[in-house]
């Protein structure tokens, strides 16, 4: 385990070696992994991204706008840091024998799946701004994403900030304060977004 | 092995009380704690005896009077994990024997 290496979580793989298990089909099974919930928080974030960059390179989109691969390297590096575990997330209980806490990476894992519901639209990064260690100490939300070129995105920024008000409402008992939505890119289409939508 | 002493080991097996918690309703998985210097001795205890180790369950770890039971799972994010995190610590009371002394430690590391 190197902690001050950047591309390696808290259990000691490295988001490459991630990445190179995803294209793989995950196969042999690699128990270390399916056993870990970093790994299996970053294998969710690389699979959205992966499904994203096939799409793109399958389509005609000589018209569109691609994100480049500095802007797919730079969601890997985002989703390497918010996967490790981070600060503990404290949720209420009565009896004071009892400790009961999110990781940070699971709440920051939680934003990017209800992110990735969102028709059209990718997270880029998240971040919580606070002490959330602290019951009841206010917390601000930033989350980046990219969204579709013809997509409003008015609308995609408007789903996406209720989807991560409702989930942290459910999850967590942070006390956020606000939830800022900044739409950093446009990309083409995700016919496999859409599909999955109709489900 | 005195009667107590056999109903306090029962109650605080590990097995048991993993199965418990796979048991709640909301909860998908138990996951080995994070790597810390604590397995050491579990690790080398394995290493010499080829047996791989359990990692994936509650760690009860108890000095006779004093018990801290410990887990860290994840949980469905259709059920409100504060709910479902409040739940696997009251089945872990309900297993403490009476009279022990006692801390339940519940970290969730994953929604999905």
């Amino acid at each position: 385990m190197n902690e001050n290496d950047p591309r390696t979580l808290d259990c000691g793989k490295t988001v490459e070696e991630l990445s190179d298990y995803l294209a793989a089909g995950r196969s042999p099974s690699d128990p270390r992994i399916e056993t870990c919930p970093e790994c299996l928080n970053a294998l969710q974030g690389l699979t959205r991204l992966t499904q994203l960059f096939q799409d793109l390179i399958t389509q005609d989109v000589a018209d569109l706008p691609a994100p480049s691969e500095n802007w797919f390297q730079g969601i890997m590096t985002n989703i390497h840091r918010e996967v490790r575990a981070g600060r503990s997330v404290p949720l209420p209980h009565p009896d004071i024998r009892v400790d009961l806490s999110l990781t940070e990476g699971a709440v920051l894992a939680l934003i990017r799946s209800v992110g990735d519901t969102v028709p059209g639209l990718l997270v880029g990064a998240s971040r919580l701004d606070g002490d959330v260690e602290t019951p009841g100490a206010p917390v601000e939300v930033s989350v980046t994403a990219s969204v579709l070129w013809n997509r409003s995105i008015p609308d995609a920024a408007h789903q996406l900030r209720e989807l991560i008000c409702v989930a942290l409402a459910a999850h967590t008992a942070l006390n956020v304060i606000s939830v800022d939505i900044t739409i950093e890119d446009l990309h083409g289409d995700l016919p496999n977004t859409v599909i999955h939508k109709e489900h | 092995m005195s009667v107590i002493e056999k109903k306090e080991k029962d109650a605080l097996d590990v097995e048991r009380l993993s199965a418990q918690v796979l048991n709640v309703p909301g909860v998908t998985n138990i996951y080995p704690p994070a790597p810390s210097l604590g397995q050491i001795p579990m690790l080398v205890t394995a290493a010499v005896t080829g047996t791989p180790p359990r990692l994936d369950q509650v760690s009860v770890i108890t000095d006779g009077a004093t018990t801290e039971l410990s887990v860290r799972v994840g949980t469905s994010i259709d059920s409100a994990t504060p709910h479902t995190a409040t739940l696997v610590a009251n089945a872990l009371l309900e297993n403490v024997p009476d009279g022990h002394e006692a801390t339940v430690k519940v970290r969730i590391s994953r929604i999905a």
